[in-house]
């Protein structure tokens, strides 16, 4: 039962790196082919901060494993 | 509108001006985010089914697990959404009176422009296909050009006949005002 919450941890974190390599793609081409930077910039920052409040919800809940 | 789609075009020429900047019709993104919320309705609706009707899921650990797939799904729900928006933001054409410039964003990190000189222009054709294009006045455009380059199409793009027809009167434009151009 204690190597469920380091693999729960583990496999979450894989999970992360892949949303990380794919949003990170997104919003490169949008920054960087965009017609309007303003647009791609408060996407980002929506973006992020979405992700992050939810990543963080989810750590809290994996340390409780 | 002109002033932002010179952020696409390096230069306008003299006496060129932006005539039209198509993007496709929103009903198409539309129905991507209402599979993205369908899919958090599932996520939602799953938990309930389990937390109601299993009793193991309302221990501590397996109601962890739970709330983590729960956060997962919402993630990645999130991630496709912003895909489904940038490849939105990202394919427009913009016709001005002396070209067609088709900006494609294949995939996130496939970029393609391709120009078309008016001057060049052979013939342009619509489609419209199905009950949703009929229904919200969407579909293709094709237009076909001289010599070896490839024809281009915008594709699911609002009011193709208008756009076709503004296409037509631009060349009919050019054929005036350079009449050495050859005729049909």
């Amino acid at each position: 039962m204690d190597t469920i919450g380091p693999i729960v941890n583990l496999i979450f974190h894989l999970f992360m790196g892949f949303v990380i390599l794919m949003s990170g793609t997104a919003l490169f081409a949008l920054l960087r082919f965009g017609q309007s930077r303003l647009v791609g910039v408060l996407t980002a920052i929506f973006y992020i901060a979405l992700v992050s409040s939810l990543y963080s919800q989810a750590l809290l809940i994996i340390n409780q494993i | 509108m002109p002033f932002r789609a010179l952020r696409f075009l390096s230069e306008l020429r003299h006496n060129e001006r932006v005539c039209l900047v198509l993007r496709e019709h929103a009903i198409i993104p539309l129905l991507k985010v209402v599979f993205w919320m369908l899919f958090l309705f599932a996520t939602a609706s799953l938990e309930t089914l389990i937390r109601t009707y299993v009793p193991l899921a309302s221990e501590a650990l397996p109601s962890a697990i739970i709330a983590v797939i729960r956060s997962v799904f919402i993630i990645t729900a999130a991630l496709g959404l912003l895909i489904v928006w940038v490849m939105y933001y990202l394919n427009v054409q913009i016709i001005t009176n002396e070209r067609i410039v088709d900006i494609n964003q294949k995939s996130l990190l496939q970029h393609k422009t391709s120009e078309l000189n008016l001057d060049r222009f052979q013939d342009v054709s619509t489609e419209m296909n199905g009950p949703l294009p009929n229904l919200f006045n969407y579909g293709n455009v094709r237009v076909q050009t001289a010599g070896e380059m490839e024809n281009f199409i915008f594709e699911n793009i609002p009011d193709p006949h208008h756009v076709a027809k503004i296409i037509l009167e631009l060349y009919e434009q050019i054929r005036k005002e350079r009449p050495q151009l050859p005729h049909e």
